[in-house]
């Protein structure tokens, strides 16, 4: 290759860089703009906690109680057929006022997003979110005061 | 090609990297100046998360779904899946979820431009 040659094309190689720059710069921008997340999966997790509350697990005697759950409402089949969502997994659980797990649920749209729980914050794709609530459970007569724990975890992307 | 004939042809090249530059950003532009992929996603979003507050509200409840100018919104009362569209462009409709199984639909009546769901008790 002639020393001409060489030179000829460094300088195009020079002249094409700040073109590069410039066309990855519109792009991200672009990409940036178009594919601006709607941040809603806080809502969604809190979303979630109200219909387990005040729907699912609600004391329903002569009228609903509004921050009493019934015990006897708290089973696995009768959460999952209450209130599930595609691309949303959660776990429900019972505390009590020590703050000991009473009882535990699990509901998943697939396995995946039940092993994605625990490490979730690293994966872009999901999103995670924990809520604590302090409940009244309504037990063989008795209310019985304790925490109710939700741990979300919803595919965002 | 001769001295002249060099720079002629290099200025050429510069000029044509330069309108492309110019046309590929007014494109970008354009593309983002339009709302209407934001505004689908947004839509579907809210009428979704919207039926989920409900599922917490007292029966029985009406929804009262108004459809922008420019959308079509549909929703599979199976699936509780909130299906957007535009009707004015060619776009890739969005879709998002509501809490599937508690979504008991009563009744779903056209009023006007308005749609009236009414969910079971």
């Amino acid at each position: 290759m002639k020393k001409g040659q060489i030179a000829s094309y460094i300088e195009w190689t020079l002249k094409l860089i700040p073109v590069f720059i410039i066309a990855v710069f519109i792009f991200v921008i672009a990409s940036k703009q178009i594919n601006a997340p709607l941040e809603t999966h806080p809502l969604e997790a809190k979303l979630t906690m109200n219909a387990l509350k005040y729907h699912c697990l609600i004391l329903e005697k002569e009228r609903p109680q509004l921050g009493v759950i019934d015990i006897e409402k708290f089973t696995e089949d009768k959460i999952k057929k209450c209130y599930s969502k595609n691309e949303l997994g959660y776990t429900l659980t019972l505390l009590n006022k020590e703050k000991e797990e009473l009882k535990k649920i699990k509901n998943f749209p697939s396995l995946n997003h039940e092993r994605i729980l625990p490490v979730c914050e690293t994966i872009p794709e999901y999103e995670c979110a924990t809520t604590e609530e302090f409940i009244l459970i309504y037990n063989k007569g008795t209310l019985e005061p304790s925490f109710l724990k939700l741990e979300v975890v919803n595919r965002v992307a | 090609m001769n001295r002249k004939g060099n720079m002629i042809m290099e200025t050429i090249i510069d000029l044509v990297i330069a309108a492309l530059i110019i046309v590929a950003f007014f494109s970008v532009n354009f593309k983002l100046e339009d709302n209407t992929l934001f505004d689908q996603k947004r839509t579907a979003r809210e009428l979704a998360l919207t039926i989920d507050t409900l599922t917490s509200a007292p029966r029985p409840v009406e929804l009262m779904v108004t459809e922008e100018k420019g959308q079509s919104v549909k929703i599979n009362k199976e699936q509780c899946l909130v299906n957007v569209r535009s009707t004015e462009k060619e776009l890739i409709p969005t879709s998002f979820d509501c809490g599937n199984n508690n979504f008991l639909i009563e009744e779903e009546r056209k009023e006007g431009e308005r749609t009236k769901f009414t969910f079971k008790t």
